[in-house]
């Protein structure tokens, strides 16, 4: 028989399921970043943003040129406009990488943000205490959502 | 990619066909009209990754255990992983197309560490393959794109904050910067194949050639061929994950 005066087991359990889901969402998206974390990926990924944008712009001018017969003068147009695609695409990548190193650095300062919203949570106690280095203006897991400014 | 450069080693008339291994040969000869249509080598080793990968979703988890056995638990592996990647750059919304993502993940991921066995077939070395799944993945998200925002999803080509009279410039540029978000996702992935197994044949032709000094190229093809395993999976993730963050475009449009 459940004593009437000790509170349920069960009250507070879905805050309990949610917030330990919010805090395994923020882990996990720590852990992934391998696209972010590999130099190699980025700069091989930087290589081809540049290389495709011109390619586009290229072929674009090409095409148009052929179509409406202006010999060299869209394909040249189209070329700069390319690059300036290209620039921008790089741009964003790089961007998109720092956003994503900062996430990374600021999680892996202070990782436990999470004790500030509430107490629901008691039976979590293994993540160390942050070690007091407060790089707290850049907050992890802010979602992916600043890319492409 | 089926012309066939021959290059030849030196030393000793040994002849290196670094090439060679992205011919495509006919297996079932199908001619319909003014159509191709034969199964290659390159659809066989296609039918093999779904093959692999349909065995490890499906055998293991027959018994649905909880406590998940080894296979179990790389499939739930593979499961996880793509769902944390479609949650992290697409949001929830982003939920029912995993199926699709998941299916272009595991396909590329079987099919670049497939390629890395002797003497097979690794069709993500062929730009028609890549560019194929690229235009699927850029279709996809254009229509997402506007059946989600309607005619208000050309906002995404015009950059907020732009004084007007920069506008028409601008509206440009951003269509070449979305225009070439197919021909990086399918140039990058093939790029990086056909590099690496043209590199590591290379490579083993020059330890043949060398005699005793082939231990160094041999060393060197031992590391590579790690870097090798990287590059697969790490461009199986990059491609999937691009498409994940294209999608999220098309629904949020930033």
């Amino acid at each position: 028989m459940p004593d009437p005066d000790e509170p349920s087991p069960l009250k507070g359990l879905g805050e309990r399921i949610a917030a330990r889901r919010d805090e395994r969402a923020r882990e996990q998206a720590r852990k992934s970043s391998l696209a972010s974390t590999s130099g190699l990926g980025l700069g091989l990924r930087i290589a081809t943003e540049l290389v495709s944008a011109l390619a586009v712009g290229v072929a674009i001018g090409l095409i148009l040129d052929n179509w409406l017969n202006t010999a060299p003068w869209l394909l040249i147009t189209f070329f700069i406009l390319g690059a300036a695609a290209a620039m921008t695409n790089l741009i964003r990548t790089a961007k998109e990488a720092d956003a994503a190193q900062a996430r990374e650095r600021a999680a892996a300062a202070g990782s436990d943000d999470s004790r500030r919203d509430g107490e629901t949570r008691t039976n979590r106690d293994r993540s160390s205490p942050a070690t007091g280095s407060g790089t707290d203006t850049t907050r992890p897991g802010n979602g992916g959502n600043e890319r492409e400014g | 990619m089926a012309e066939k450069t021959s290059t030849n080693g030196g030393g000793g008339g040994f002849e290196l066909h670094p090439m060679e291994q992205f011919e495509l040969s006919p297996i079932v000869p199908i001619q319909i009209g003014d159509l191709n249509l034969s199964f290659t080598n390159s659809s066989l080793w296609m039918v093999i990754a779904v093959a692999i990968i349909s065995a490890l979703m499906m055998l293991p988890t027959r018994g649905r255990a909880m406590v998940p056995g080894r296979a179990q638990a790389a499939a739930e592996m593979l499961y996880e992983t793509v769902a944390n990647m479609l949650r992290d750059s697409a949001g929830k919304e982003g939920r029912q197309y995993f199926p699709f993502v998941f299916c272009l993940f595991s396909f590329l991921l079987i099919g670049n560490l497939q390629g890395l066995i002797p003497g097979s077939f690794t069709f993500t070395s062929h730009i028609v393959v890549t560019f194929a799944l690229a235009a699927v993945v850029f279709l996809g998200t254009t229509v997402i794109g506007f059946a989600r925002h309607g005619i208000g999803f050309l906002k995404f080509f015009a950059p907020e904050g732009a004084p007007s009279w920069s506008l028409p410039l601008l509206v440009v540029i951003e269509l070449i910067s979305y225009l070439s978000r197919p021909v990086s996702l399918a140039l990058r992935l093939f790029a990086n194949m056909l590099v690496g197994h043209a590199l590591l044949k290379t490579l083993a032709g020059f330890v043949f050639v060398l005699g005793v000094a082939g231990v160094i190229p041999l060393a060197g093809l031992v590391a590579i061929t790690a870097l090798e395993v990287l590059i697969a999976i790490l461009q199986a993730y990059v491609f999937a994950i691009l498409s994940c963050i294209y999608l999220n475009d098309a629904l949020h449009m930033h």
